[in-house]
């Protein structure tokens, strides 16, 4: 059993809600409540009413689905939503087809029911999978028509009361209605809370790279790069103080040298082990695990090499872990690693009491967001024995991005035929719904509607053929009316709130339903798919309350249309032949059932474009400051550490000297001093470009200023009057335009010249303008240096824009909005 | 050694590192310079071609690096003494380095005096 990190009695923790799949094990719950009041009933007119073996076949089949439904609870809890989800489809469809088999009239109330699966998968499910169910659902659904209209049953109804038919339909059919919208709701719900939580994570990523930037450079600054102040000055005064135990003094130096180099190697070590980008996860851990104090045990089992921000971010976790160790003084720790094809990791978890004491829920925060960004999930994990330990996990597509392509694209299975079968159904679907990126818009929706009721006339023409009737004029005036009323709310659509025009469409398309209904009554068994469709429809706009106005309200429409199909109508549908009445319903049942999963499907889409933006936005995130840390740690190692080495054998070189030829050591004590200069220079460069210190204390004017000075291309600042901003916005506008004054310095040619603007109007905005050569727009794309820009300013809810023609320089506008009352950062994500 | 004096050749791929290791063997009576190569490959081919008794290498340089390099030299020329250099300590680097047969000593140890007390010990 596994719980979100930490614990969640103990606070706020970064909860991950949508990865919690407690809409699925309601449902099951609901599912299983539900078939027993079904079996009651059964049972009851069983005893009572209809003493027929069919139905002991029914119950017995009912108990086979509540088996079913009880593995399909197991398996959310052993946290596989998506094959329970599976289970219990199969589960229904399988339910639906016996009991409509035995008894026709059951179509009534199953289309609906046939569909809640399909919701309830949504946010669970990737576009393959849901693609795939919502066919394999549409089809079924076609079956049950089919078995409901065509079918003689086995005789059954024939012994039962009508009365009893009549009143399981009415009181069944709401229910479902009302759990189809209820599901809807919570797809989308589950779905937005998902994308804000992946935005806070960003941007709670962003800050904690910031504090790590920080945190590095003082450390450079105030560990290596002051020793070396130090052994500089000493190394001054041998040289012109010409002191009267030189050989003492270079003794000194030495010691002090190889400290700082100790202390340098250190930190070189804790940014990115060279190991790691050598040797991989496992020998790097092995590394750690030596020089830990605690006794450790490293389990690796069938690892191979991953992507560098994967390989840094298990890593860093299990170290950090095992630095926790470390501090409590535990006795022993182990670290598993596997690889299964998903990458699972444990190490040890903090005690209970830290876990409580921990009430913000920060402890392990920043890990379980970078675990995140890469794709995974770090959790606590209460073991087989009882103890609680970390636990990261890593799926396939996250640690083979380039071979299993995108999470949420095609992936190819094995070649089983039932799999091609399934996703020949999927591919179909998603070709059909493709909608790619584009947030479900209103006006999609109303426009289908607009279809189906424009759809209905060349039907009713059709009909008008077999049964003339004067009832259809009725019939297509009506179905006219709606059409225009739909057209003008389409028309309407952009200047009216979305809310508004969806629920004014939404109510025209179930006033509709309910004429149909009442003119030809065989129509009810669709009439509660088709006044679900717009509510599924509606979900995305609909503020909590309205859609809880809007749910009883078709709830009870459902109720009506229900009561208004037991009513004998106006005598259209006995004109009609059988067969053309068989036909009308299964094709009404499946094209309902299309255009409900379609709108589910739409918001899907929508929203995973959103998702999966934020996510791989996440994931360069990572990747961007894995890269860096890298580069740091080569610099470090190829640079400044070299130096100090070389430094300290020099000593050793003129302490020799000293003794015997007083004159070449002068030039060895020259070369000593040059070394250890050149290392200062390195380090104090190194931590500059890491986190400029004078941003913090004097301001992103002066500290561009200062950048501009260094700039190898001609650049200016101008700001006026512009206010201090929080320092994730300021370090994140310093280092696009730094990024901007890189690329033109690259890009621009020699004569070109820099401007940079900052101005402080709704926020903070800034522009970079080059007079150098420009560039298509077209070639833009690509590279780490825009797309770093973009990533770092949209995590702090700004916006970025490159303005550019060949020979026309490059403008780069951004802008970020000003931060609320409480100091929150804007959001992009809102329901409307 | 035909001065008396041992031959050192010095590998780094770094050449102000290098400067370094030169004046060290300057300083020391007993050695002399043989020569200087930047990366494993270059070192095999000066001892293939010319006497020399001890090597100082980097263990981290393009190509094969330091310690394949060692090894090489050990197996061919198994009375050339090699001393692998590094800036990490001897945990951090990788597991060759023990088997290789070659001396392990950190650049910031590194001296006169270490240099004859490696040799003393290998060459007493």
């Amino acid at each position: 059993m596994a719980r979100p990190l930490p614990v969640a009695a103990t606070g706020s923790p970064p909860r991950a809600p949508w990865t919690e799949p407690t809409g699925v094990r309601t449902f099951i719950r609901l599912n299983l409540a539900a078939l027993v009041i079904a079996a009651a009933v059964l049972g009851a007119v069983r005893l009572w009413l209809v003493p027929s073996h069919w139905i002991d076949l029914l119950l017995l089949a009912f108990l086979a689905v509540g088996v079913c439904l009880a593995r399909a609870h197991a398996l959310v809890d052993a946290d596989r939503p998506v094959a329970a989800v599976v289970l219990v489809a199969a589960a229904n469809w399988a339910i639906a087809v016996a009991a409509t088999a035995i008894a026709p009239s059951a179509f009534n109330v199953l289309p609906l029911i046939l569909l809640l699966p399909s919701l309830l998968a949504v946010p669970y499910m990737n576009r393959v999978w849901l693609a795939a169910l919502n066919a394999a659902t549409i089809v079924v659904t076609g079956v049950v028509a089919a078995l409901g209209r065509l079918s003689p049953g086995v005789g059954i109804e024939a012994m039962t009361p009508g009365w009893v038919l009549d009143a399981l339909t009415v009181s069944f059919v709401p229910i479902g209605a009302g759990m189809a919208s209820y599901l809807a709701w919570k797809d989308h719900s589950a779905m937005t809370a998902k994308a804000r939580d992946l935005e806070r994570s960003r941007r709670r990523l962003v800050a904690a790279t910031d504090g790590e930037r920080r945190r590095i450079a003082r450390s450079l600054r105030e560990g290596p790069e002051r020793q070396l102040t130090e052994a500089f000055e000493q190394i001054q005064l041998l040289r012109t103080g010409r002191p009267a135990n030189p050989t003492q003094l270079l003794g000194a130096l030495t010691a002090q040298l190889q400290d700082a180099n100790a202390e340098l190697r250190e930190l070189t070590h804790g940014i990115y082990p060279a190991q790691l980008t050598e040797h991989g996860i496992e020998q790097a851990l092995r590394t750690a695990a030596r020089l830990c104090s605690v006794p450790t045990t490293v389990k690796a089992t069938g690892l191979t090499r991953y992507p560098p921000e994967v390989e840094a971010t298990v890593y860093f976790c299990c170290l950090r872990a095992l630095q926790d160790a470390e501090a409590r003084e535990a006795t022993s720790a182990v670290i598993d690693l596997t690889d299964d094809g998903q990458l699972v990791f444990k190490a040890p978890a903090p005690p209970p009491a830290a876990l409580a004491a921990d009430a913000q829920g920060n402890l392990y925060m920043d890990l379980a967001d970078r675990v995140y960004a890469v794709g995974g999930i770090l959790r606590l994990h209460v073991e087989a024995d009882g103890g609680l330990r970390l636990h990261g996990r890593i799926p396939r597509t996250a640690l083979h991005p380039e071979r299993t392509g995108n999470a949420n694209g095609w992936w190819e299975p094995g070649v089983t035929s039932l799999a091609r079968l399934w996703f020949f159904f999927a591919r179909q679907w998603d070709r059909a719904g493709r909608n790619d990126g584009a947030e479900p818009s209103v006006s999609t929706g109303i426009r289908a509607l607009v279809a189906a009721a424009a759809g209905s006339l060349p039907l009713i023409a059709a009909v008008s053929v077999v049964v003339p009737d004067a009832w259809l004029l009725v019939l297509a005036a009506s179905t006219a009316v709606v059409w225009l009323l739909l057209r003008r709310v389409l028309r309407a659509a952009h200047r009216l709130p979305d809310r508004t025009a969806v629920l004014a469409a939404a109510t025209v398309f179930c006033g509709y339903v309910l004429v149909v209904t009442l003119l030809i009554p065989i129509t009810a068994s669709c009439a509660p798919t088709m006044m679900v469709i717009p509510v599924i429809l509606a979900v995305p706009y609909l503020p909590h309350r309205r859609f809880l106005v809007t749910m009883a309200a078709t709830i009870a429409a459902v109720t009506v249309a229900v009561v208004a199909g037991r009513l004998p109508g106006v005598g259209l549908q006995e004109q009609a032949p059988e067969w053309f009445a068989d036909l009308a319903i299964i094709e009404l049942a499946v094209l309902n059932s299309t255009l409900a999963l379609f709108f589910a499907w739409e918001n899907q889409v929508g929203m995973s474009a959103l998702t999966r933006g934020l996510h791989e936005s996440a994931r360069r995130i990572v990747a961007a400051t894995e890269r860096e840390r890298q580069r740091i740690e080569r610099d470090l190692h190829d640079g400044a550490q070299q130096r100090i080495v070389a430094a300290a054998v020099e000593t050793r070189v003129a302490q020799r000297l000293l003794a015997g030829q007083p004159e070449p050591a002068y030039e060895t004590l020259r070369r000593l001093s040059e070394h250890v200069a050149d290392a200062r220079a390195e380090l104090r460069d190194l931590a500059h470009g890491i986190y400029p210190s004078q941003l913090a204390r004097r301001g992103l004017a002066e500290a561009l200023d200062d950048a501009a000075k260094r700039a190898p291309t001609r650049a200016t600042v101008s700001a006026t009057d512009l206010s201090r901003h929080p320092p994730l916005i300021e370090l994140s506008v310093y280092f696009c335009c730094l990024e901007a004054l890189q690329n033109a310095a690259k890009h621009a040619g020699e004569a070109a010249s820099v401007t940079i603007t900052l101005t402080d109007l709704d926020g903070l905005t800034f522009d970079v303008r080059d007079t150098g050569l420009g560039c298509d727009p077209a070639t833009l794309r690509g590279g780490h240096g825009l797309t770093n820009m973009q990533d770092r300013l949209t995590a702090v809810g700004g916006t970025l824009a490159v303005h550019t023609a060949p020979g026309a320089g490059v403008h780069v506008h951004g802008h970020v909005p000003m931060v609320d009352e409480d100091g929150r950062l804007p959001s992009a994500i809102g329901r409307g | 050694m035909s001065s008396g004096r041992a031959s050192v050749l010095i590998v780094d791929d770094l050449p102000a590192f290098r400067r370094t290791l030169r004046d060290v063997v300057a300083v020391c009576e007993r050695f002399e310079l043989a020569g200087e190569a930047a990366s494993g490959e270059e070192a095999i081919s000066v001892v293939e071609r010319q006497p020399v008794d001890l090597v100082l290498m980097d263990v981290k340089m393009p190509g094969i690096g330091g310690i394949a390099a060692a090894d090489h030299l050990r197996r061919r020329h198994p009375d050339v003494v090699v001393v692998l250099l590094s800036v990490n300590p001897a945990h951090a680097l990788p597991a060759g380095l023990l088997t290789c047969g070659a001396e392990f000593c950190h650049k910031d140890r590194f001296g006169p005096e270490m240099l004859e007390s490696l040799w003393r010990d290998r060459c007493p």
